[in-house]
């Protein structure tokens, strides 16, 4: 009897999930493939790293993250060409050794039979300061998991406006330091960057410093165990990369639009004739107290 | 201005000499005293008649003194008067209400019906009608019934959307009692603000709009709050699944005035607090709720005067509080609401002369705030975004009943706005240093004043007209708009009981919604129009065919075409609140929208059988410059063809069905065509496995260059009433989606999976449709005290 109960319950589940999700057929037009560039270049990086990839229709069979192997690049940086790339088959990239430094303007045009050429710069924005760092109380978040809070002190150098992205980081003794720990905020201009990072704009800061919060999982809290040491890394990117990622979080959400969603976001980019983005960072670290 | 207003009152004042053999009067209830809009006053004999004005006033001439009036009201008996103007020349007439809808005998000729009138696209819904629509989550809902109308479609699925004629949420113009409301949505949309209790009536006009109209594109719904019984004090109530509700009324000063007050409150947060309390062992709480509180007092001055005092407050609120071990404690909410008020005054000049003075207040907020505070380091941190729009105005309307011809309208209205188009404000605090900031959006106070003459027009037995013109004068940043909307609207008798209507109407909207998601959330932001971004304008033309049919049946078939210009809208990839910059920075402005539909009704207000049926053929797209390469789009709720069906049926003296049946063209929708690798944002001491690896990014060729499939949805409804010895309860049992169809609410790709489930990443991506409301059974209880008193 009871069998014939968990049996029951079993089809009547299924037959729910069945009706809630359904296959749909409909026709697309071909989908021409471009190139897809992706590369982010940081200030104190020794060598340049690009992924070239191509585009694939929904409904065609192909790969969208297998690397195109038989590019030609021509790179510079300040207007010197930078030569000798090759393509890594274990990274999935292609690489070659050449610092990168704050100011620095790199342009590339990449070449590949049988697509349409593309090209993009991007230049390597200076780092911002963080000047301070500390946990807050435990916030619990409608009653699910508690959220500890982060407040940090933010100093605009005031020169234009500037795009950040803030990063969690966690060094346990013995264990490298890692950032993939997630953030969030209820200030509503700390904007998500997918999948567990932040961002906001130096607009609010107006060329001052400024204290800021930001939520963290309370497990990560760090304030009573000497053995873990919390970080708070403040990325300055360039304003592409930025619109990237923030238009990324929104684009990934409207792949599954639930109740509130809105219209799809299209992804911008900065490769002509292409997808993809090229874009510059600077990092700068601090310990949260 | 000026000069044209005074004008109009002295040719008012020259016209007033010429009357002769004139009935005025009032039409009420003839149980609660209520005063009766929209109730028809004919002429026995004649091709004459009139109806009452918004506050229950009619004036009428009379081909001599002696003639036999009949007035009727949907819901109430019709009543034959023999008048005789020797005994008095104003009368206030009472009719009795049909309890039984058996009893209702539907006789043609009864009434002034609506092929009659020269308003076109306009669709009434007086309460009682409202009332007999099923009931969806136990909670009748008046929005969600002027959804099954033709030329409205709902938006979102289960959501209280109103997208009139190809407009957006915000081109419609929600007058409670003749002042604006500009979120009439709780918990997101889930249910209107409107109380069914409270509601007399609710007129909507998707086209064709009246001179003293103003102020949106594309539609306006003039829900007319009741004034409360005069003649015997009322409790009534219901209690749901989702909130419960309670008013009461009563007369005041022996019947020369009466209240109303009505509440209503959602018990969500009854069951979440102690539930996170419970999870959180204490210290945590979290809780949701909506309320709406209405008022309103009416009272006769003298004969001629009347004052009337409304007030509306409705409020959403979501709390987080938290306190741990060391004292820490934190807090974070969001909110918004709508305040309203208004205080009317009705001054009869004289029997064709009525007046009325309106001051009016509406505000509209959203909030979101969080603070710290840490007593043991002197810690303070507080931040918080709030945007919304505050509106103070000033009405003044004349309506002068000239002679038989010819009914006047003309008035001012001026307002002044107050934007708050989101402003952040940080204040932080530490061992007695303090810093306090405040940023965003600039705050904009604007003023409008406009002008109105309108003239109902009868320019013979089978043609007649209103005619009029609307000035509108917004005065922003040092900017000015003036703008002169003609409105026109002709009818032309075609036969017994049938009429051709034509209609013209240019509008001007001087506030805009910013939405993120075009379904019309608290969220969206509300922003004025400025020297940047100019105020949107629409024109638009109709044409219709109305005829009243045999045993009461109404049918009418309308075209329209429609076009909107300065439409704007967050440019691709901005968020609401994305960024601390001006939202003008952040937009696409100079959009065009063009629309254009055939709409057939076919209805029946009373009888044991009433409902309608309404079928929509129609197209409405858009254009931005920078948004689908330049190129018109769908809008996003484009539906070719919409049906709505609703019927409602008395199978005894207490027992009422009702069903509604809606379809339409699936919605418009952005697919992607392509896709391709994401770049993540760089990681430090993780391993590439450890990411989620299903992230891609998508791409589409165009906006909303898709259909889903179709929709349809039937919902019933039961009203089981009993009268008990202390006055009447009734069980109201609804079933929503009564044959659990699985309507796509939205498509996405995924990756296909072979036999064992695995998926391919690199095969074809498979496309699914999710659904999320199935048949969905609710009830409430409805009770009613009648004091003896």
């Amino acid at each position: 009897m009871v069998r014939l109960f968990i049996i029951g319950i079993a089809l009547i589940l299924s037959s729910c999930m069945g009706w809630m999700n359904q296959d749909v057929n409909i026709d697309l037009p071909p989908h021409i493939p471009r190139i897809v560039l992706n590369s982010v270049l940081a200030d104190g990086d020794e060598e340049v790293r690009l992924n070239i990839t191509q585009s694939v229709g929904m409904k065609d069979t192909g790969s969208i993250v297998e690397g195109l192997r038989n590019a030609h690049i021509q790179m510079s940086i300040n207007g010197v060409g930078v030569d000798g790339f090759r393509f890594m088959p274990v990274e999935n990239e292609y690489r070659v050794n050449h610092p990168i430094s704050a100011g620095d303007r790199v342009e590339v045009a990449i070449d590949v039979p049988g697509f349409t050429s593309v090209s993009s710069q991007t230049d390597i924005p200076h780092p911002s300061q963080l000047l301070s760092a500390r946990f807050g109380s435990a916030n619990d978040g409608m009653g699910s998991i508690p959220m500890r809070e982060i407040f940090f002190r933010i100093k605009d150098s005031g020169e234009g406006k500037k795009y950040y992205i803030l990063k969690f980081a966690q060094q346990r003794e013995g264990t490298p330091l890692r950032t993939a720990i997630q953030l969030r905020s209820n200030i509503p201009w700390i904007v998500p960057i997918y999948p567990f990072n932040v961002g906001l704009e130096s607009t609010p800061i107006q060329g001052e410093s400024m204290e800021l919060q930001v939520l963290v999982n309370d497990m990560y809290f760090s304030g009573s165990d000497p053995n873990v040491e919390s970080y708070l890394i403040l990325e300055t990117v360039d304003k592409f990369y930025y619109e990237y990622q923030t238009a990324y979080y929104y684009h990934r959400n409207g792949q599954q639009p639930e109740l509130f969603g809105g219209e799809p976001v299209p992804m911008p980019t900065n490769v002509i004739n292409g997808f993809g983005v090229f874009g510059g960072a600077a990092r700068h670290m601090i310990r949260i107290e | 201005m000026k000069q044209l207003f005074l004008l109009t009152l002295s040719l008012f004042v020259v016209g007033q000499n010429l009357a002769q053999e004139r009935l005025s009067g009032y039409v009420q209830d003839k149980e609660t005293g209520e005063k009766l809009y929209g109730a028809t006053l004919w002429i026995e004999g004649t091709s004459r008649g009139a109806h009452t004005n918004f506050y229950g006033f009619f004036s009428i001439d009379l081909p001599v003194s002696k003639a036999s009036l009949r007035v009727s009201h949907v819901g109430y008996k019709s009543q034959i008067l023999e008048i005789n103007l020797a005994e008095g020349n104003h009368q206030i007439i009472s009719l009795q209400p049909t309890l039984d809808l058996a009893e209702v005998i539907v006789e043609e000729n009864r009434e002034l019906s609506f092929e009659a009138k020269p308003q076109i696209s306009a669709i009434n819904l007086p309460a009682r009608q409202l009332k007999l629509l099923p009931a969806v989550g136990g909670e009748i809902d008046l929005i969600r019934g002027i959804q099954l109308m033709p030329g409205v479609q709902g938006g979102k699925e289960g959501l209280t959307g109103m997208y009139v004629r190809g407009g957006g949420p915000d081109q419609n113009l929600i007058l409670l009692d003749g002042v604006p409301l500009y979120n009439v949505g709780h918990l997101g949309g889930l249910f209107s603000v409107f109380n069914p209790d409270v509601i007399a009536d609710a007129t909507l006009l998707k086209g064709g709009f009246p001179a003293r109209y103003g102020g949106r594109l594309s539609s306006v719904l003039d829900v007319k709050v009741r004034d409360g019984n005069r003649k015997q004090m009322r409790t009534e109530g219901a209690i749901g699944l989702a909130s419960a509700r309670i008013s009461n009324e009563g007369p005041i000063a022996q019947g020369r005035g009466s209240y109303l007050v009505a509440m209503r409150r959602s018990y969500l947060d009854l069951f979440t607090r102690p539930v996170a309390r419970i999870i959180s062992g204490g210290s945590h709480a979290f809780g949701y709720t909506f309320y709406d509180l209405n008022g309103k007092v009416g009272y006769d001055l003298s004969e001629k005067d009347k004052i009337h005092l409304t007030v509306y407050s409705g409020h959403d609120r979501g709390v987080v509080n938290s306190r741990d071990t060391s004292n820490i404690r934190s807090s974070n909410h969001f909110q918004w609401g709508n305040q309203l008020a208004t205080v009317r005054w009705n001054r009869l000049i004289s029997d064709q002369l009525f007046s009325n003075l309106t001051l009016g207040y509406t505000n509209y907020n959203f909030d979101i705030a969080l603070d710290h505070e840490n007593p043991n380091k002197e810690q303070f941190y507080y931040f918080g975004y709030t945007s919304g729009i505050r509106d103070l105005n000033i009405k003044y309307d004349l309506e002068y009943y000239h002679n038989k011809n010819h009914i006047f309208r003309t008035g001012g209205q001026v307002i002044y706005h107050s934007f708050v188009p989101g402003v952040n404000a940080i204040s932080s605090a530490e061992s007695q240093t303090r810093m306090d900031t405040t940023f965003g959006s600039q705050n904009v106070k604007a003023w409008e004043a406009s002008y109105y003459l309108e003239d109902e027009w009868r320019i013979s037995d089978r043609v007649s007209a209103n005619l009029g013109v609307h000035l509108n004068n917004y005065t922003v940043e040092g900017e000015n708009y003036f703008s002169a909307q003609p409105r026109a609207t002709f009818r032309v008798s075609t036969g017994p009981r049938a009429a051709l209507k034509f209609g013209y109407a240019q509008m001007q909207q001087n506030v805009h919604l910013l939405s993120s998601t075009g379904v019309g959330l608290p969220t969206d932001l509300w922003v004025p129009a400025t020297a940047m971004t100019r105020p949107q304008q629409s024109y638009q033309w109709t044409a219709g065919y109305h005829k009243m049919l045999k045993e009461g049946w109404e049918f009418s078939v309308e075209g329209y075409y429609k076009t909107m210009t300065n439409l704007i809208a967050y440019s691709d990839g901005v968020n609401w609140l994305e960024g601390a910059s001006d939202w003008q920075e952040q937009i696409e402005r100079e959009g065009t929208g063009r629309a254009k539909g055939v709409e057939v009704l076919l209805q029946k207000k009373e009888g044991k059988w009433s409902g309608w049926l309404g079928y929509t053929l129609s197209q409405s797209e858009r254009r931005f410059a920078n948004i689908n390469g330049g190129e018109f789009f769908p809008d996003r709720f484009d539906r070719r063809h919409d049906i709505g069906l609703t019927l409602a049926y008395q199978l005894k003296d207490n027992v009422t069905f009702s069903a509604s049946w809606t379809y339409g063209t699936g919605n418009a929708i952005t697919l992607a065509e392509g896709r391709y690798a994401v770049q993540m944002d760089e990681t430090i001491g993780l391993t590439s496995g450890g990411f989620p690896g299903t992230a891609f990014v998508e791409h589409y060729e165009g906006r909303n260059n898709f259909r889903m499939r179709a929709y349809h949805r039937a919902d019933i409804g039961v009203r089981f009433t009993k009268k008990k010895l202390w006055g009447e309860r009734t069980w109201n049992l609804g079933f929503y989606n009564a044959y659990s169809r699985a309507n796509p609410f939205y498509y996405y790709w995924t990756q296909e999976r072979n036999f064992f489930s695995n998926p391919n990443p690199d095969g074809p991506r498979v496309l699914k449709q999710i659904a999320i409301f199935p048949i969905i059974p609710a009830f409430s209880y409805e009770f009613k005290f009648f004091s003896p008193w």
